[in-house]
């Protein structure tokens, strides 16, 4: 039982959806060329990327974790937030995908940001794939944790150094900070930053479900 | 007395020595690559422009070298590895199999090179630049393939697993042999180039110290 179990956690995650929900769709946004209302995206696409970052970062904690202390709990933590990662990476994709049709004409648009999301997923599901061709439990929480941490360092040049040394589509390429465009208007805070938390905080409170059903399973087993 | 290293990385060469297999095979699988993309494109009627050529030069030569590294774990399942593994520590393991897997994509990315410009010729301008460029993939691919191929060894299915954990490893570095290879066929390539070769340095480096940090949890069980 951990914090993220305890009613007050999702009664808080609730009111935060709501907020992101209602709040995002009806409070006023700038008016920015281009983008119109489809600004409101922002609060889904971009804050649902981030909040799939952090639930990556988690994974990679407990990967380390695993390597150094070689309990079975972290490995099943691990696994957990990869799947709740890949949900959020493939709904940021879509999301992304609607939001790309919409400004720049296509679905899919050639972006090194969209393929570098693309490839993020491919890695992960290689971790999936990984962990069903490995039979004993042991090694299979061993190879996938190394190949989590591997994977995320090779990750990270693809998703934030690469994007920034060619033409891009998004905002933040060729070396300028990712929201400067949107920062001008302090109103869209209010919203993104409770978002993320939004996003994150309901991703946590789903692994945390699974987590504690299979640490349930495996004690069945045990016993 | 040689130093643990050298002495390893001697040793995957005498054992590669002795039967050939590997690395005459993975000859053959770049040279039937070329010949097949030589058949299929008639190049004698529409030559290749620096776009297709450096695309496929660098799509042969990541299947090889997928399929070479995807060697380094393979052939030792036996007890033999046991043995290795009590002689010397799996840090000089796993640095001496990337050394090794260097040398040796090194002298295969040479050989293609130079098969595949004589079947498809050359928009390279500036030799020196490839020839480095060539160097430096292979560090990069045998610095990030080469713990993908201990980490698919213990998986059921490795050459599979090989591609499916490999490939998306590798296309960054992929990205940025591709930007660095567009320098060398222009004659003003050495002044721009080192922003993209110095990127790829510094992931290898990561990607390298990685895996000398991790390789040790893989083999202990």
């Amino acid at each position: 039982m951990t914090a993220f179990d305890r009613p007050f956690f999702r009664i808080l995650t609730l009111i935060l959806l709501l907020y992101t929900l209602v709040g995002g769709l009806l409070l006023p946004v700038p008016k920015v060329p281009q983008l119109y209302e489809s600004i409101r995206n922002l609060y889904y696409h971009v804050s649902m990327w981030f909040s799939m970052m952090i639930i990556l970062s988690i994974s990679i904690y407990h990967s380390i974790k695993y390597l150094s202390g070689q309990k079975m709990e972290d490995d099943i933590k691990a696994v957990e937030f990869v799947n709740a990662g890949i949900i959020l990476g493939v709904l940021g994709i879509c999301t992304g995908a609607l939001w790309a049709r919409f400004t720049w004409g296509e679905f899919w648009s050639s972006d090194p940001k969209q393929n570098g999301a693309a490839v993020a997923l491919l890695i992960y599901f290689g971790y999936l794939v990984l962990r069903s061709s490995i039979t004993d439990e042991q090694t299979r929480a061993r190879v996938s944790a190394i190949f989590n941490i591997f994977a995320f360092a090779s990750l990270v040049p693809l998703l934030y150094i690469l994007p920034r040394m060619v033409e891009s589509l998004h905002p933040g390429a060729e070396g300028n900070p990712g929201f400067s465009e949107y920062d001008l208007d302090n109103s869209m805070r209010f919203v993104f930053y409770p978002s993320i938390l939004a996003w994150t905080f309901l991703f946590i409170w789903i692994s945390r479900l699974r987590i504690r059903l299979n640490l349930l399973n495996q004690r069945i087993l045990e016993s | 007395m040689k130093s643990p290293i050298l002495a390893l990385i001697h040793k995957d060469f005498l054992i590669e020595w002795r039967n050939r297999v590997v690395i005459s095979g993975a000859l053959l699988y770049t040279f039937s690559s070329i010949f097949i993309t030589y058949l299929s494109f008639e190049v004698s009627t529409a030559p290749f422009n620096g776009s297709t050529w450096q695309t496929l030069f660098w799509v042969i030569f990541v299947f090889a070298a997928t399929n070479l590294v995807s060697r380094s774990f393979f052939k030792e399942e036996d007890r033999s590895k046991l043995y290795y593994y009590q002689l010397s520590s799996p840090e000089s393991i796993i640095l001496a199999k990337t050394v090794y897997n260097a040398m040796v994509l090194f002298g295969l990315s040479t050989l293609t090179w130079i098969i595949y410009s004589l079947v498809f010729g050359s928009p390279v301008v500036l030799e020196s630049l490839f020839f480095l460029i060539l160097l430096i993939a292979s560090v990069s691919f045998a610095s990030s393939l080469t713990l993908i191929s201990a980490i698919s060894s213990k998986g059921s299915n490795q050459s599979t697993l090989m591609v499916v954990l490999g490939f998306p490893i590798v296309i960054p570095q992929i990205l940025l042999l591709i930007r660095s290879t567009q320098y060398s066929f222009l004659t003003s390539g050495w002044e721009n180039v080192g922003q993209s070769i110095l990127t790829l340095l510094a992931i290898d480096a990561i990607l390298l110290a990685l895996s000398y940090m991790l390789f040790p949890y893989l083999w202990r069980s």
